[in-house]
């Protein structure tokens, strides 16, 4: 009798751990599962934001709405059924300049969610410049945080040319697309009236990385059309944040040509390393080799570290 | 003997509890809501600047 506690210690044991084991070999792949579902759900997958403005691109024969051939309700009911989203979407773009209303009544024939969301942005986007107070109640309206806030982007851009200090102001409302709207539209103006976007960087609103990335989007903007009208205007920024404009020139023009863009980088003396830096990150998804080789280039050791950080990421 | 089988049989217990609890910390993560879908005020400092990164905004 006195081994038998004994044996069903043993046992209980035994039971235990086997228990423990087959219990952990179901619920492990359960959790890489969600795991990967979750990574899943992160930007940065299948479709980048922001940029959005634009969106996702409508497939072939879709076209854009805009200098396409006319579409037509009759086009696109038409459509096979996984066209016909993006096509309502196109003819609502090509009829909110003549009739913002019946835009948006075409965008009610999408069904409720995020393609008939991104559908009143694309509206409000293009009423914006004629019809602003219209165009921000159709933002107001769209119920998700997301393409709420990329109704306002869009809203900013489609006024920096004309309206630079009414441009900003609607980022305000881009929600998580903040940052990017105000480094965009920043640029955008830049583009047409450098002394105004200068004007909105100078004040030096917002946290630390809104105010770096305003200078950010004067390089990047001016660099995509010419690298030495870009310099000029990094030079004329703060001290503090001439660095970082440049890298944005390095980027804006790498976009163009990375061998221009590199021996551009290679006049700018003291950041040089810094315009090298941004032609390096803008290789990341093209050309991680020469991405490398580039930050390896880099002369100042914070910089060289920071670059390469980045090639793993 | 039986009390160094029966502290043995503790010792395994006890190590096989912390390997479940280990292993099952991860099974139940907290949903996590993509960057794009918060507002501006729901996302740190960190996870703004990486994304900013990322897609070319700032060095």
């Amino acid at each position: 009798m006195s081994t038998l506690p004994f044996s069903a210690l043993v046992l209980l044991c035994v039971s235990l751990l086997l228990g423990t084991r087959f219990a952990l070999g179901w619920m492990v792949p359960v959790a890489a599962a969600r795991q990967a579902e979750v990574e899943a759900r992160e930007p940065g997958g299948a479709m980048e934001v922001p940029p959005k403005p634009g969106g996702l691109a409508p497939p072939p024969g879709v076209g854009t709405g805009s200098g396409d051939a006319a579409l037509t309700p009759a086009t696109c009911d038409r459509m096979p059924a996984d066209l016909r989203g993006t096509c309502w979407q196109a003819l609502a773009r090509q009829t909110a300049g003549a009739d913002p209303e019946e835009a948006l009544r075409v965008c009610e024939r999408l069904p409720e969610g995020a393609l008939r969301e991104e559908c009143h942005a694309d509206v409000a986007e293009t009423i914006a410049p004629r019809a602003r107070a219209r165009a921000a109640a159709v933002c107001a309206s769209i119920p998700t945080t997301k393409w709420r806030g990329q109704c306002h982007f869009g809203m900013g851009l489609a006024l920096a040319e004309t309206d630079p200090e009414g441009a900003i102001t609607f980022c305000d409302s881009a929600e998580a697309f903040r940052t990017f709207c105000r480094h965009d539209v920043v640029g955008e103006i830049a583009m047409v009236n450098l002394p105004a976007a200068q004007t909105i960087c100078a004040r030096e609103e917002g946290n630390t990385l809104t105010r770096k990335t305003c200078w950010h989007g004067i390089g990047k903007y001016l660099a995509r059309r010419d690298m030495a009208e870009a310099a000029g205007a990094c030079l004329v920024s703060p001290a503090s944040w001439q660095a970082l404009c440049f890298h944005g020139l390095g980027w804006g023009a790498a976009e163009r040509n990375v061998d221009d863009a590199l021996e551009g980088c290679a006049t700018f003396g003291e950041y040089a390393d810094n315009c090298r830096h941004g032609v390096a990150n803008q290789l990341k998804r093209s050309d991680p080799a020469r991405e490398q080789a580039i930050c390896e280039s880099l002369t100042q050791p914070d910089a060289r570290a920071k670059c390469l950080a980045f090639v793993t990421q | 003997m039986r009390r160094i089988l029966l502290a043995s049989a503790g010792l395994v217990l006890l190590a096989a509890g912390g390997l479940a609890a280990w292993r099952l910390n991860g099974v139940e993560p907290e949903p996590v809501v993509p960057l794009d879908e918060r507002s501006f005020e729901q996302i740190s400092e960190k996870e703004h600047e990486d994304w900013l990164r990322k897609l070319g905004y700032t060095d």
